[in-house]
C-alpha cells in the first residue's frame, strides 16, 4: 500500500515557501510519508523536504481541482492532499488508518442552511439532496478505486456547472469545496469526519493566543467553531494566517533548521554547548555530588 | 508473560544515583512493570525505586552485564535501560514492540564508508556480512527463550574474538553493541525498530534548549542526527547530559519527591494550600457562587 502526502506549489514564489515549510514541519516530526509537490516553481530547494517533485502545467483557472488528480499523477494507493500553507505537528498515521478503505474522506459536517458558496437551502432545494458536505478543502484524503474515480467525474462535472449552481469566488477560479461537497450528497459516496477528530484546524474563530512554534512541536488554542473548543491540530492550515508573522516565524525557524542540517554533521555539539558542559561538570563534581 | 526492567549500578556511588534516578522516573510516571537493579553498591534506599535488589560483585566486563538478566532473576522478557536514564513515558509500546522478538534494539543499518567503533568497511570485510545495526546499549530488549541464548551465546562468541572483527575497543574494554550487532547479524534474529519510534533518545546533536522538567513529565528537544529531528523520548538517556546540572536537578527533584512520600499520607494538603483555599472560599462566596 502506497501512501503520500501530496500539496501543490503553482504561482506566487509565496506558495513555495510555505510548501516547504509543510515539507520541512513533517520532515521534522519524522513522518516517514513520501512526499510529493505538484509545481511550476522549479527553482526552489524541493529535495530538501520532498521525495518526488511533478512539474505542473495547466489552466490556472481549475488549480483547486488539481488537488484531486494525485491518482493520475502518481502510483499511490492513498493520499492525504494538504494544503501549501498548512504546518505539521503529528505524525499523519492516524489519519490514513482513520481513511483507510473509506474512499474519500474530509472533515466537516453536513448543513442544509446558511451560506456557503451562495445560498446552502436553494442548492439542496434545486439539487433534490437533504444537506451538502460542508469542510476546509486544506486536507482531503483519498484511495486508488473505482468509486473514487467515479466520484472525481461527478466533481468535475459540477465544476463546469459552477457559474450556473452558484458558486462562486471573488477571484476568477473555480472553487472546489462546494463541488466536492455536493458531489458527495448526490453520490452519497465519501465520508465527513467529524470536526473534533482535529486531524486538521485553521484556527477560525481564534479566542486568545495562538499556541505555535515548530521547535517546541506545540501548536495549541481555544477557538470558537461549532463550539468553543481547545484544540491541539495534527495538521495547521495556516489559511488566514498566512498573514500573521506568527506562522512566517515557524517557516523562517524551519528553513533555519534545515541549512543547519546541512552545515553540521551527525551529533554536533557547539563550542557553546562544550563551554557549558565544562562548567557544569566542575558545578556537579564541587556542589552536587560530594 | 513476566516482565522485568532492570539496570546495573556497578562501583562509583554516582551510578548508584543514577540508578535511583531511573528507577524513580519509572515510579513517578506509574509505570508497573517489576524494576530490578542489580548492583555491588549495598544502601538501605534502593526501595521504593526498586522492587528487588541483586547483589553480585562488579563483573569484570560490565559493559556485557546487560545480557546476562537471567542469571541475576527469573522473567520472561527483560529491558536493560542504562542507569543514567529518566523514563518519562509509560513502556507499555516498547514491550509490544519487541514482544515475540529474541533481541530489540532501536537504531538505523549501517554500511561500507559509515563509522561507528571504527570503520565499518574494515568490519564487513573481516566478518563477511554486507550491513550491521547501529544502535546505542542503553535500551536492550530480550526474552528468555531459546533463540534469544542463540543470539547471546554469539555475543559472547563476538566478545572472546573481539580482536578479530575489525571493531574498536571501548575506553579498554569490548563494547557489548558492536558484539550485539554482529550476533544479530550472523543469526538474523531480532529486531532493530527505527529511531523514529523514539524509544530512547540521548539528545546528542542537541539544537537550543534540552526541555527536561521530570514534575511535568516533559521531555523535548530537537536535534540533529542521522537527520535533524524533533524528539520526545520514552527513554532519555543521559549520557553526555550526565555532566550536566539540568540531568542533576532531575535526580534531585526526584530525590525530594520521593523524601515527600515518604514524609506525607495520602491526599495531605499543605498549610498554604488550606489557606489559598480558605481565601479563595471567601472570594467565591463574596461573589455569591459559592
Amino acid at each position: 500500500m502506497k501512501r503520500i502526502v501530496f500539496t501543490i506549489a503553482v504561482g506566487k514564489p509565496k506558495f513555495a515557501e510555505c510548501a516547504l515549510g509543510l515539507g520541512r514541519s513533517l520532515k521534522l516530526i519524522g513522518d516517514t510519508t513520501h512526499r510529493v509537490v505538484l509545481t511550476d516553481l522549479t527553482d526552489m530547494p524541493w529535495a530538501d523536504c520532498f521525495d518526488e517533485v511533478i512539474p505542473y502545467t495547466g489552466d490556472i483557472k481549475w488549480i483547486f481541482f488539481e488537488k484531486l488528480t494525485a491518482l493520475d499523477r502518481t502510483d499511490a494507493d492513498q493520499i492525504l492532499f494538504i494544503d501549501s500553507d498548512s504546518l505539521v505537528f503529528k505524525r499523519l498515521d492516524p489519519i490514513f488508518e482513520a481513511g483507510s478503505g473509506k474512499g474519500f474522506c474530509v472533515q466537516g459536517e453536513w448543513i442544509s442552511s446558511g451560506d456557503w458558496y451562495g445560498d446552502v437551502a436553494e442548492t439542496c432545494r434545486t439539487r433534490g439532496v437533504e444537506a451538502i458536505g460542508q469542510f476546509n478543502g486544506g486536507m482531503i484524503f483519498y484511495e486508488r478505486s473505482e468509486e473514487v474515480r467515479s466520484l472525481f467525474a461527478k466533481i468535475d462535472e459540477l465544476g463546469r456547472q459552477a457559474k450556473e449552481l452558484g458558486f462562486q469566488r471573488d477571484d476568477p477560479l473555480v472553487p472546489d469545496e462546494p463541488c466536492i461537497g455536493l458531489a458527495l450528497a448526490e453520490t452519497g459516496f465519501g465520508t465527513l469526519w467529524p470536526d473534533n477528530t482535529d486531524f486538521q484546524n485553521s484556527a477560525t474563530g481564534l479566542i486568545g493566543k495562538l499556541e505555535l512554534d515548530v521547535m517546541r512541536n506545540r501548536c495549541g488554542f481555544l477557538c470558537r467553531r461549532y463550539g468553543v473548543r481547545y484544540v491541539e491540530p495534527i495538521i495547521f492550515h495556516a489559511s488566514r494566517y498566512i498573514n500573521f508573522l506568527i506562522y512566517w516565524k515557524q517557516l523562517d525557524r524551519l528553513k533555519w533548521l534545515s541549512e543547519y542540517a546541512k552545515k553540521h554533521g551527525f551529533g554536533y555539539m557547539s563550542p557553546g554547548h562544550k563551554l557549558k558542559r565544562s562548567i557544569h561538570k566542575r558545578l556537579i563534581k564541587w556542589w552536587i555530588r560530594p | 508473560m513476566n516482565r522485568a526492567v532492570f539496570t546495573l549500578a556497578f562501583g562509583a556511588p554516582k551510578y548508584a544515583k543514577f540508578a535511583l534516578g531511573l528507577g524513580r522516573s519509572l515510579r513517578l510516571i506509574g509505570d508497573s512493570t517489576r524494576r530490578i537493579v542489580v548492583t555491588d553498591i549495598r544502601r538501605d534506599d534502593w526501595q521504593p525505586a526498586f522492587d528487588e535488589v541483586v547483589y553480585v560483585p562488579r563483573p569484570e566486563n560490565p559493559y556485557h552485564a546487560k545480557f546476562r538478566a537471567f542469571d541475576y532473576f527469573d522473567a520472561d522478557a527483560a529491558l536493560f535501560i542504562d542507569a543514567d536514564s529518566l523514563v518519562f513515558r509509560r513502556l507499555d509500546p516498547i514491550w509490544k514492540a519487541f514482544a515475540g522478538q529474541p533481541i530489540g534494539v532501536q537504531g538505523w543499518t549501517i554500511s561500507h564508508g559509515d563509522e561507528w567503533h571504527g570503520d565499518i568497511s574494515n568490519v564487513l570485510n573481516q566478518t563477511g556480512f554486507s550491513q550491521l545495526h547501529q544502535f546505542n546499549g542503553g535500551l536492550v530488549y530480550y526474552e528468555n527463550s531459546a533463540e534469544s541464548r542463540q543470539v547471546l551465546d554469539q555475543v559472547e562468541h563476538y566478545r572472546q574474538a573481539y580482536d578479530q572483527t575489525g571493531f574498536n575497543p571501548f575506553r579498554g574494554h569490548v563494547p557489548d553493541e558492536t558484539c550485539l550487532s554482529l550476533a544479530i547479524a550472523k543469526t538474523g534474529l531480532g529486531l532493530c525498530v527505527p529511531d523514529r519510534r523514539d524509544y530512547m533518545n540521548t539528545g546528542v546533536g542537541l539544537i537550543g534548549d534540552l526541555r527536561m522538567n521530570i514534575r511535568r513529565a516533559e521531555c523535548s528537544f530537537v536535534c540533529r542526527r542521522r537527520e535533524l529531528r524533533f524528539v520526545r523520548p520514552y527513554v532519555f538517556h543521559a549520557h553526555l547530559y550526565s555532566q550536566f546540572l539540568v540531568y542533576w536537578k532531575q535526580l534531585k527533584e526526584l530525590e525530594k519527591l520521593e523524601a515527600y512520600e515518604k514524609a506525607h499520607p495520602f491526599g495531605w494538603m499543605s498549610p498554604g494550600h488550606k489557606l489559598r483555599r480558605s481565601i479563595e472560599r471567601r472570594i467565591l462566596k463574596s461573589q455569591g457562587r459559592i
